[in-house]
């Protein structure tokens, strides 16, 4: 009853060779990961070791001549929530497709707690909310809670995990006429997810088609659950969930990492300010030579300059006298997602090495440079 | 793999199109056809039995097939999917899948089997017994009736 894995024998890899380091596989500080640093993070590791929750190296994966994403790099220490952020959709979706096994990455390593995913899947180490999943007919909510429950080495009390789904009531309705819509269907989703009481839970975009009331339900049951230690990876588009649930966040664009780090930290690496102001028929050509600017945009004869020091940039708009309706404000995590996954066209340019127009791109370069810095 | 199967199996059961068409429109079918008196009766008793073995062959077949749709909805409503992320091994899930097929086939062979007994007192012969006529007296109160005494006499 075995099967090969798809993604090959995970050989030992030999230490500083694990893959190609790019700056972006930031291990979290003060994450719980693997005390003995960058080298050898697969080697010498059991299944029950220290290796992290997921580890991904040089993760390539095409389809055809479409490349989803190239050389990604991701190391996820146990006991973590991490947010997985991409305008393209469907980038984010292959790549947890391929971080759970159900794709084979088109090169590179993938191990979650140090072993292939398909092993980590099959020692009932994972648990999988996907997000094409629909209810399948003719069967009640609590069978196919305690079938799947059933299918994993240690599971927990059936009812313990519909209680903590909130699926209590309905336990006994058929899975296919639940009512209450995408609530109640996402609620049993995340019921499956849960039944083996996994190590990792993986979802993708739980939270899209819920209304504010459910996604704090949804959110408020993960966080009973992450209270047990165990490591939650989610992809979302919604900007504040991440912020607010998450205690990393990813942000890949065009294929690769862009910014990793605490909400706060994305928040910072693309300029900690905005300084806005009325140019009143003033040039704005040069004002990306102001101190501390890292991206101007000019709209309606009012600048706007993000900025990383925002002091010292106030202050050079006054020695020019420029300060007119003068308007400073944090970036917002949605500034930070917009100036880190550039236009559509710039980003695709940005990936192909980085030649990419000058002017339209001035903000994502910006970003992606500032996210370089935070990585390291 | 015993789980899932009974779990495949309780979803069938539970299928009322499958219960209506696949096991209660066959014995309909079959005690309809077997008692259409076409020829002043003398027809019927060399048919009943015939009838009722076909009858349950195409009951048999239509159910096994149903597992190869079942399948495909599953595989469409990313059932499938879901099911690789459990720790259930793949291929245990085919066996399981294969073993339903063969399970999901007995409800459409027993009906039509019971009502071909039971509404058409059909007896057949055991394999390798003896005379058909003394095997078919013990089993059917009409002899006339059975099938295999009416080749036999007939």
């Amino acid at each position: 009853m075995t099967q090969p894995a798809r993604t090959g024998p995970l050989a030992p890899v030999a230490p500083g060779a694990a893959g190609p380091a790019t700056s972006a596989s930031l291990t979290r500080p003060g994450g719980l990961a693997n005390p003995d640093g960058a080298g050898g993070r697969f080697d010498a590791q059991g299944p029950s070791g220290a290796a992290p929750a997921v580890q991904l190296s040089g993760v390539t994966r095409h389809y055809g001549t479409v490349r989803a994403f190239a050389g990604l790099d991701l190391e996820i220490a146990r006991g973590s929530t991490v947010a997985l952020l991409d305008r393209n959709r469907a980038g984010k979706s292959t790549a947890l497709n391929v971080l759970l096994g159900l794709l084979p990455p088109t090169a590179g390593e993938v191990a979650l707690f140090g072993v292939p995913p398909r092993r980590a899947v099959r020692e009932g180490r994972v648990g999988a909310m996907l997000q094409d999943g629909r209810p399948i007919p003719r069967v009640m909510v609590r069978e196919l809670v305690r079938f799947v429950a059933a299918s994993y080495p240690a599971p927990p009390p059936v009812a313990r995990t519909l209680a903590l789904a909130g699926l209590d009531a309905l336990a006994d309705r058929r899975v296919d006429r639940l009512s209450g819509g995408q609530a109640q269907r996402v609620r049993f989703a995340l019921a499956l997810a849960l039944a083996g009481n996994p190590e990792l839970v993986v979802l993708d975009e739980p939270t899209t088609a819920l209304d504010v009331a459910a996604r704090r339900a949804f959110w408020e049951a993960i966080r009973r659950y992450t209270g047990r230690d165990n490591t939650v990876l989610f992809s979302t588009h919604y900007l504040p969930e991440a912020d607010e649930n998450a205690d990393r966040i990813v942000v890949i664009d065009g294929g690769r990492i862009v910014a990793d780090g605490s909400g706060a930290e994305v928040k910072r690496s693309v300029g900690g300010h905005l300084v806005a102001f009325d140019l009143a028929g003033a040039s704005g050509a040069d004002l990306a030579r102001l101190p501390g600017v890292t991206a101007v945009r000019v709209r309606g004869g009012r600048a706007r300059l993000r900025s990383v020091d925002s002091d010292a940039t106030v202050l050079a708009l006054a020695e020019r006298g420029a300060v007119r309706g003068l308007e400073v404000t944090p970036a917002s995590l949605d500034d930070a997602f917009l100036a880190l996954t550039a236009a559509p066209e710039t980003a695709r340019g940005a990936t192909r090495g980085g030649a990419a127009g000058v002017g339209a791109t001035r903000d994502g370069a910006a970003g992606r440079g500032a996210a370089e810095a935070v990585a390291r | 793999m015993i789980a899932y199967l009974m779990l495949e199996v309780r979803r069938t059961l539970r299928d009322s199109g499958f219960v209506i068409f696949g096991v209660g429109m066959l014995v309909a079918m079959y005690l309809l056809f077997s008692n259409l008196v076409l020829d002043g009766g003398d027809q019927q008793a060399r048919t009943t039995a015939p009838l009722m073995v076909g009858m349950a062959a195409y009951g048999a077949l239509g159910s096994a097939l149903s597992v190869g749709t079942g399948l495909a909805e599953d595989r469409s409503l990313g059932w499938l999917r879901q099911l690789r992320l459990t720790p259930l091994a793949p291929s245990r899930v085919v066996a399981a899948r294969a073993l339903t097929g063969s399970v999901v086939v007995l409800p459409a062979i027993v009906a039509v089997l019971l009502a071909g007994r039971l509404v058409n007192h059909v007896a057949l012969a055991p394999l390798g017994s003896g005379a058909p006529s003394s095997a078919c007296s013990g089993w059917a109160p009409r002899p006339s009736r059975c099938w295999a005494s009416a080749t036999a006499t007939g």
